[in-house]
């Protein structure tokens, strides 16, 4: 017995000390400033490989476009590899480091996956190509910065451009129509009041205002950041978000909000068992008609309209004040980023033009998508959600209004401020005491206050 | 003799290697990554025990592990209990279809962690099973979300424990008392004990090898929990259901923090070594 105790300490030693040096690996060299970009393709055969996560219609979108650029470049081919996203987060860095990295590759924004691909001197910066192909006079300046890193991998917002996305996503309000017609209230909304009395309304004659499953503690945090979006002035809170110098979440737009959110909690206008009930099964009774409102994401609109049909609409969340300009927690989607390892970056970054080019929207839209690029992209089925978020969407990105999500600020964001909406719902935490928990997380991973 | 002894050895040897590769191994690359400030993928940095100290003083870790507690009730204490119950119960009467009693009660083992979270998940929910029986017999008082309840989500999680282990032990027991000799039953209904007494003179003292097992399963699934957690809850509402298998999935994966999860991951396997060590010293004594 005390040989086996000692063969085990033994051994334990032998493996650290043969393993004793730090873990992981410094960053690859960077890749030289692009060098001689070229919007010129190569005539020999080609074959790029694409990873990414979308699903159903959109992922059909890629293939469908990788299709129609072999058809224009016959010697090229585009392979798009789908994986679902929960292994795909886990498995990007180690697929990027590899040898057999792919080309062209999703990365989420902020510090999930781009930030470290950045780091390690994975990504390969686009800055060239972006004024190659004109990017800048394609894109809201706001759809590209979520997309920048500075160079060390550390903050994002700025610095050089590391992806273009195909189309975004938004929160806002979804609505029953039948119980809108019944209660006589009618949309959109001219300003946050016109919302409230509506909501005050419904919570009169019976019915659950605000419809929410929360039991996964992120579908919560989309309604306090759409309230956000309206009372605190839009630079403000990209600059938190993106964690600049002197941002704080404690300032008078966020406190109302949080406020706001913790009223509308307290006076019924959110479902009473949003806690224990799931995103998915929150969906599942709006649509059985329990809820006149939901506050939710362009995510959820395909099931809301097929499962309604013609019954929902869609709207945002409306400003403060009438007549200013919509806006709206969003984003882009996961860009798609190109290796530092391809051997063909300048084919790489064709496609990635292909795909976004006014021409090919349609194709996009088809496939679910909200393009970035092209406003008129395609015609939604009158009466439907489809038809208000395609609206909504257009103001939103008019005015380049998109609010990005609260959880990128900080690696362990979602997992400080999520569960504090949970509370704060429950009325088991103070607005002031989720601020600060908030700020604290940030100030501390930000290293400044 | 010693020669013998080196041959034995050997034979474990090959047995060994494959434990060293598999288990061993990677548990010493846990331990030293816990020492390291790293993110997965970057050049980590040496921080010595900061990781340790750091998450030791993070309140949210130190109520993962005071619900790890509460679990130890709902996965262990009670099953261990239900299962001696139900045990002795079945084994002193001879019931119709034990068969088919022994497989119900048994197969919450059976089914993945995965399916039974989903399950219950629904089962909870405001319209779900639960809340359709309270209000059947008129306690519609007490219906609520149950997994977004701040006080009742734990216990409710415990419950599906209590619920998957309780058929775990029950089997176990029912092996151990068919391995009592015949003869000690008869000896104490001579003696003129009761059920009562019959089952702390007899029963009692002879599973106690089967109690250290039940006992030693049940407590590393209840420490070790996550998959439960991780389908029906995530860990809320708010933290009221976060345990450290879950914190260590959060810090791990959600947050990039690897060094940090390797701390917990490291504290609570030896937390578990000690509870296992206790059970199992505690048991080899005399009940």
């Amino acid at each position: 017995m005390p040989l086996t105790i000692r063969t085990i300490a033994g051994l334990a030693l032998i493996t650290a000390s043969v393993t004793a040096c730090a873990p992981g690996a410094a960053p690859a060299e960077a890749p030289d400033a692009v060098k001689a970009v070229s919007s010129a393709l190569p005539t020999e055969p080609v074959t790029l490989t694409l990873s990414h996560f979308e699903e159903g219609g959109q992922g059909k979108a890629i293939e469908l476009l990788a299709a129609k650029y072999q058809q224009l470049h016959p010697n090229i081919t585009i392979k798009p590899t789908y994986t679902a996203f929960a292994d795909y987060g886990k498995n990007i860095k180690l697929q990027m480091s590899s040898e057999s990295a792919p080309d062209i590759a999703q990365a989420g924004q902020a510090q999930t996956m781009q930030g470290p691909l950045v780091q390690a001197g994975l990504l390969r910066p686009l800055d060239e190509y972006a004024k190659l192909y004109g990017w800048s006079e394609r894109f809201k300046p706001g759809l590209l910065d979520q997309a920048r890193f500075s160079k060390d991998g550390k903050t994002f917002g700025t610095g050089e451009l590391y992806g273009i996305a195909l189309g975004g996503n938004l929160v806002g309000v979804y609505y029953n129509r039948d119980k809108l017609a019944k209660l006589g209230i009618t949309t959109p909304f001219k300003d946050l009041a016109a919302f409230q009395d509506a909501l005050a309304k419904a919570k009169a004659a019976g019915e659950t205002p605000i419809q929410l499953g929360n039991l996964e503690a992120w579908p919560g945090n989309h309604v306090l950041s759409d309230l956000i979006a309206q009372y605190e002035p839009h630079e403000n809170g990209l600059n938190w978000v993106y964690g600049r110098k002197g941002a704080t979440f404690d300032s008078p737009g966020v406190q109302q909000a949080t406020k706001t959110l913790a009223e509308w909690a307290k006076a019924g206008y959110i479902d009473s068992s949003a806690n224990g009930t799931s995103d998915s099964d929150g969906v599942g009774k709006f649509v059985k008609g329990k809820g006149v409102f939901m506050v939710s994401g362009s995510w959820n609109r395909s099931r809301i309209d097929e499962n309604m049909d013609g019954k929902a609409g869609f709207t945002a969340m409306p400003p403060v004040k009438a007549g200013d300009p919509i806006r709206a927690t969003g984003a882009t989607t996961s860009p798609f980023s190109i290796s530092a390892k391809t051997r063909y970056p300048d084919v790489a970054a064709n496609f990635i033009d292909f795909m976004t080019r006014p021409e090919n929207a349609a194709t996009l839209f088809q496939g679910g998508y909200l393009p970035v690029a092209e406003r008129d992209a395609g015609i939604s089925k009158a009466g439907s959600a489809q038809e208000g978020l395609v609206e909504t969407w257009q103001q939103v990105l008019a005015d380049d209004g998109l609010a990005l999500y609260l959880d990128w600020a900080t690696p362990s964001m979602g997992d400080t401020l999520f569960p504090a909406v949970q509370q704060l719902i429950a009325g088991k935490t103070t607005p002031d005491e989720l601020i600060s928990t908030v700020q604290e997380n940030w100030a501390d991973e930000r290293g400044n206050g | 003799m010693r020669a013998n002894s080196r041959v034995a050895y050997l034979y474990i040897l090959p047995g060994f290697l494959v434990f060293a590769l598999f288990v061993l191994m990677p548990l010493g690359h846990t331990a030293w990554l816990s020492l390291y400030d790293w993110d997965g993928i970057t050049l980590g940095t040496w921080t010595g025990l900061d990781n340790y100290t750091e998450q030791l003083a993070d309140p949210d870790v130190r109520t993962a592990f005071s619900h790890s507690m509460v679990f130890l009730f709902f996965f262990a204490a009670l099953p261990v209990g239900l299962g001696l119950v139900l045990a002795s119960v079945l084994s002193r009467f001879r019931l119709r279809g034990l068969g088919f009693f022994r497989t119900v009660i048994f197969l919450p083992q059976v089914v993945t962690a995965v399916v039974v979270g989903i399950a219950w998940r629904w089962m909870y929910a405001d319209e779900g099973t639960i809340n359709q029986l309270l209000s059947a017999v008129g306690l519609d008082g007490l219906a609520r979300a149950w997994l977004g309840d701040f006080t009742w989500a734990l216990p409710a999680l415990g419950l599906v424990g209590t619920w998957v282990m309780s058929g775990l032990c029950m089997v176990l027991f029912l092996a151990g008392i068919s391995k009592i000799d015949a003869s000690l039953y008869e000896a104490a209904r001579v003696d003129g004990a009761g059920p009562v007494r019959e089952f702390f003179a007899v029963t009692l003292p002879g599973l106690k090898q089967e109690m250290a097992v039940g006992l030693t399963l049940t407590t590393i699934a209840a420490l070790r929990s996550f998959d439960l957690v991780y389908v029906t809850t995530g860990g809320g509402p708010g933290n009221a259901t976060n345990v450290p298998g879950f914190e260590i999935y959060k810090l791990a994966f959600r947050q990039g923090a690897v060094g940090e999860a390797c701390a917990v991951a490291v504290m609570l396997t030896v937390l578990i070594f000690t509870v296992v060590l206790l059970i199992t010293r505690l048991l080899r004594e005399k009940l």
